[in-house]
């Protein structure tokens, strides 16, 4: 199933790790090779891409799980990118999840993630509006009930990956990082993209 | 993978026989107790009929919601549904509503209750998402729990209870009326559920 770059044996992937005097970002949960998915902050010459996705057919430099990823070393990265893929993990895997952010990151290196913000799909469900467009995407109208619990147009092609299964406020997102030994958490919410943003240091 | 055989158009046919009672159809049943039937279908004049897709909870009919196939149309006076609408995803709940539509015999209700997701919000807005709502045999539930599905039995590997979908009044009873049901009804009841009964006229 795996492609031959996509070992799942849980060895490390070193040549994909290796040092060529550039930063390292991990990419997780990247999707297709798409431009613009890395966030600007890691575009510079200064740093280097490692894409980490289950779907070998993504084409990943690492295909892992996000909530066990032995192929990745501890301590190899400088950054982990997360877009959109921690409300995609069963409650009780966050944990684990953000422990595994912790382990591959060097000391001094950040995690950046962004997820949706539940509390503003509360705002419109608490008044009855859980099915009323609040709104537009590339891939149509998006409702409340597509923020909790994934975009129903994905989930209805198949695509049952794209379902949410858990979900955040700032607080407890703020939090969960804080539990998995993160240090200078900061989480943003109302940046007009009903997401929050998060980011937090491994300071040792 | 059936220990005894349960599904099938066969053993549907055969709960579904006419004693001179009335029949329920109680969809995702879950294993028998008394208390799981609706108390208005607990009198002598009904009979339960126990429909799941777990063959280990011993259900008469074994089959999903999403399609009751090994059920007849027009079979059963009533459809009691306790909690499962919000298991199934959301492009398939007309497709369950349509099913339970087509197994009531004319005149007869369904009578359904599912989370209220208005009053997890309410919790939720104010950043109260894991905070206690109320407590549980189980243990404490959060508007979390509410939304998602119970995480500490899922975290025991019964990803079967994980929710992945919701409702409000509004939404329930408007999806009830797309589905065909008249004399729609929907109620708030308990802490954070819904009531809806409605009927096929």
């Amino acid at each position: 199933m795996l492609g031959a770059r996509g070992k799942r044996d849980g060895r490390p992937s070193s040549a994909v790790f290796a040092d060529d005097g550039r930063k390292l970002v991990l990419h997780v949960g990247c999707g297709p090779p798409v431009p613009g998915s890395l966030h600007e902050r890691f575009r510079g010459p200064e740093w280097r891409e490692v894409r980490l996705e289950i779907d070998p057919q993504m084409a990943p430099g690492v295909a892992a799980d996000v909530v066990a990823m032995p192929e990745v070393p501890s301590q190899a990265v400088d950054a982990v990118w997360s877009a959109h893929n921690i409300e995609h993990v069963f409650a009780h895997q966050v944990a684990q999840l953000l422990a595994e952010f912790f382990r591959v990151l060097r000391p001094g290196g950040e995690v950046l993630i962004t997820t949706p913000d539940l509390q503003v799909a509360a705002e419109r469900i608490a008044r009855g509006r859980l099915e009323d467009p609040l709104y537009e995407s590339p891939s149509g109208p998006v409702t409340p009930l597509d923020m909790v619990y994934g975009h129903g147009m994905y989930v209805v092609r198949g695509q049952e990956a794209m379902a949410h299964k858990t979900g955040f406020t700032a607080r407890t997102l703020e939090g969960k990082l804080r539990d998995a030994g993160f240090e200078r958490v900061e989480v943003r919410r109302n940046g007009g993209d009903r997401a929050l943003w998060a980011t937090a240091r491994r300071v040792a | 993978m059936l220990g005894r055989k349960r599904g099938g158009r066969r053993a549907g046919a055969r709960a579904l026989r006419d004693d001179g009672r009335k029949l329920v159809l109680h969809v995702g049943c879950g294993p028998f107790k008394r208390e799981r039937l609706h108390e208005r279908f607990r009198g002598p004049d009904w009979r339960e009929v126990r429909l799941d897709i777990d063959p280990d909870v011993e259900p008469d009919i074994v089959c999903s919601i999403v399609d009751m196939a090994s059920v007849a149309s027009a079979s059963v006076d009533a459809v009691w549904s306790s909690h499962n609408i919000e298991h199934v995803y959301a492009h398939e709940v007309p497709i369950v509503f349509g099913e339970f539509f087509r197994v009531l015999r004319p005149g007869g209700e369904v009578l359904l209750h599912t989370p209220d997701l208005a009053r997890a919000a309410e919790r939720i807005r104010t950043g109260r998402l894991e905070d206690a709502v109320y407590s549980s045999p189980a243990g404490p539930i959060t508007a979390l729990d509410i939304v998602y599905g119970f995480g500490d039995s899922i975290a025991l590997g019964n990803a079967f209870m994980a929710h992945k979908t919701g409702f409000t009044a509004r939404s329930l009873a408007q999806k009830l009326r797309d589905a065909g049901f008249g004399d729609v009804d929907v109620q708030r009841i308990g802490v954070a559920a819904l009531s809806a009964a409605a009927r096929k006229h």
